[in-house]
């Protein structure tokens, strides 16, 4: 099932392609709460170091920001955010993390959504984004 | 790059970076900054760097600002205090923000400095962006903790569409108006569910209660990302852009659907037998209003469950040290410019949490890992005078 979607990038990577693990979420994530820089995971047990981190968006405190920066602190960045809407919080911590960000389509969320949901539980699968496409071969 | 530049250099590399990645290419002056991510349990080490590095740097913030509550570092709960070091750390982070300007540490900076209709702000804290765009018409980011910070230094902002009055409604929401607390509360949790990342225009609400606004804002600022709830008897009609006739999505949250909601998170029992832990003012109170609440509290039964009432407030209540321990006998602390849900209450041996805020509901579970369950103030007073 190769995949190609469109991104626009809203906070730029430095390099020309990166890849990574897919990670998926089919929710936002409240950063104050959700995520814990420190281990580098997201709704308690989820690792995105190194994982091209794929969810709704970002809601909740505006102390987001600071947690985004932790993953960078403690070095456990995820290799890019894409979110279907970004906002200041999520920006501003993409911004001093230095971790690429993107926007992916509601309708692309919910495609990508449906070929992640008829692979199966254990499904792992990497993911390259270069020229504003997420590209998924599986 | 704060070891590069200077603090101003710092403040408008960053807000540039922020407006481009944005896709803004013009500022706005603001009048008042306010700042979120102080507490030392969210910020850690490198957040308190950030902050001493600006003022040593030379930093000093150009428009007035204010700061958000720090961890509870200025009480105990039932004799167990939080460890000496982390105490020390945030009274360093409080220590440096007054140094660089701060004038006071509050989530409701709009008891400090009211905003004046129009007025453009740099600030961070959900309920007070919320309050300030929906309830005063003043205009608002919902600013990142870093970006208020920066802005503060600078005194501008990026020229957002919520600055130029220009953001429209997404969504439109028919609401029940509600009669107390829990249900505003619930209800502003409820819309944020159900549209993270929309922009409501919500019908039907009638209440002009500041307090049931305020916990009907910081509710929905828990459970979604916009800067603005468009509520069409309160919010002034400049404050936002055009109302389209084809909005993407139209719904209808009745009594019942609060009610239900209410009932999953309830605390029903009646006999507590855990460390429980009472919180009242999330958001804080005024604490003009916390002097009228003294009559209520100096009446409940000297504590008689292993259980504490916090009541969180925007500034020092003038009460006597007499006042103060018939409060204390009776369990009751009324804290100033702190807030436990920035706090990770496990370290004080909390065993469980109650309170009327959906907002406190929503982080502490998530941050301290403990049990928390919503009840009304009403509720509250009712269980600890044992009746």
């Amino acid at each position: 099932m190769p995949l190609r979607l469109r991104l626009k990038a809203i906070v730029p990577s430095k390099e020309r392609r990166i890849c990574g693990e897919l990670v998926f979420i089919n929710k936002p994530i409240s950063y104050l709460g959700d995520l814990d820089p420190k281990r580098g995971t997201v709704l308690n047990d989820v690792s995105v170091k190194n994982k091209v981190l794929v969810y709704l968006g970002g809601i909740g405190s505006t102390v987001g920001s600071y947690k985004i920066l932790g993953l960078n602190i403690e070095g456990n960045k995820p290799k890019a955010l894409i979110v279907t809407k970004s906002d200041v919080v999520t920006v501003v911590g993409a911004v001093l993390a230095d971790i690429p960000l993107y926007e992916l389509s509601r309708d692309d969320f919910s495609r990508l959504e449906d070929v992640i949901s008829s692979s199966g539980r254990n499904w792992s699968v990497s993911a390259c984004i270069e020229d504003e496409v997420l590209s998924i071969d599986g | 790059m704060s070891n590069v530049l200077s603090p101003y250099e710092l403040a408008k590399e960053v807000i540039n970076r922020v407006c481009n990645a944005l896709g803004i290419n013009e500022v706005v002056n603001v009048v008042h900054a306010h700042i979120s991510g102080i507490s030392y349990f969210n910020i850690g080490d490198y957040g308190l760097k950030l902050i001493k590095d600006l003022y040593l740097g030379g930093g000093k913030f150009k428009v007035y600002t204010t700061a958000n509550p720090y961890a509870v570092v200025n009480t105990d709960f039932r004799g167990l205090r939080l460890d000496e070091s982390i105490i020390n750390k945030q009274y360093e982070i409080v220590k440096y923000l007054t140094l660089l300007g701060a004038k006071g540490f509050t989530c409701a900076p709009y008891f400090i400095r009211e905003p004046k209709p129009n007025e453009h702000l740099a600030w961070a804290e959900s309920n007070a962006v919320l309050l300030a765009n929906s309830y005063y018409g003043a205009k608002t980011n919902r600013e990142g903790g870093p970006s208020a910070l920066m802005s503060a230094l600078v005194g501008y902002t990026c020229n957002s569409e919520i600055h130029k009055g220009n953001l429209s409604p997404t969504v439109e929401i028919k609401a029940i108006n509600p009669r107390n607390e829990l249900e505003a509360s619930a209800l502003g949790y409820l819309i944020g569910k159900l549209y993270p990342h929309e922009v409501p225009y919500v019908l039907g609400i009638k209440v002009k209660d500041l307090e049931l606004i305020r916990s009907l804002l910081a509710a929905f600022g828990a459970s979604a990302s916009s800067p603005i709830l468009i509520l069409d008897s309160v919010t002034p009609k400049y404050t936002y852009g055009e109302v389209s006739s084809d909005l993407l999505d139209k719904n209808i949250l009745t009594t019942n659907d609060l009610r239900r909601f209410i009932k999953d998170v309830a605390h029903h029992d009646r006999e507590l037998r855990k460390d429980t832990l009472f919180i009242v003012g999330c958001p804080h109170l005024k604490s003009d209003d916390v002097i009228k609440l003294y009559e209520v509290l100096k009446e409940l039964s000297p504590a008689k469950y292993s259980s504490e009432l916090w009541v969180l407030v925007h500034d020092s209540v003038p009460l006597s040290n007499y006042e103060v321990k018939l409060l204390a006998s009776k369990g009751v602390k009324i804290l100033e410019h702190v807030c436990p849900v920035v706090t990770r209450l496990s370290d004080f041996g909390v065993e469980e949490v109650i309170t009327n805020s959906f907002k406190a509901l929503h982080y502490i579970p998530k941050i301290s890992k403990i049990p928390t369950y919503v009840m009304s103030f009403k509720e509250i007073i009712k269980l600890l005078r044992g009746k």
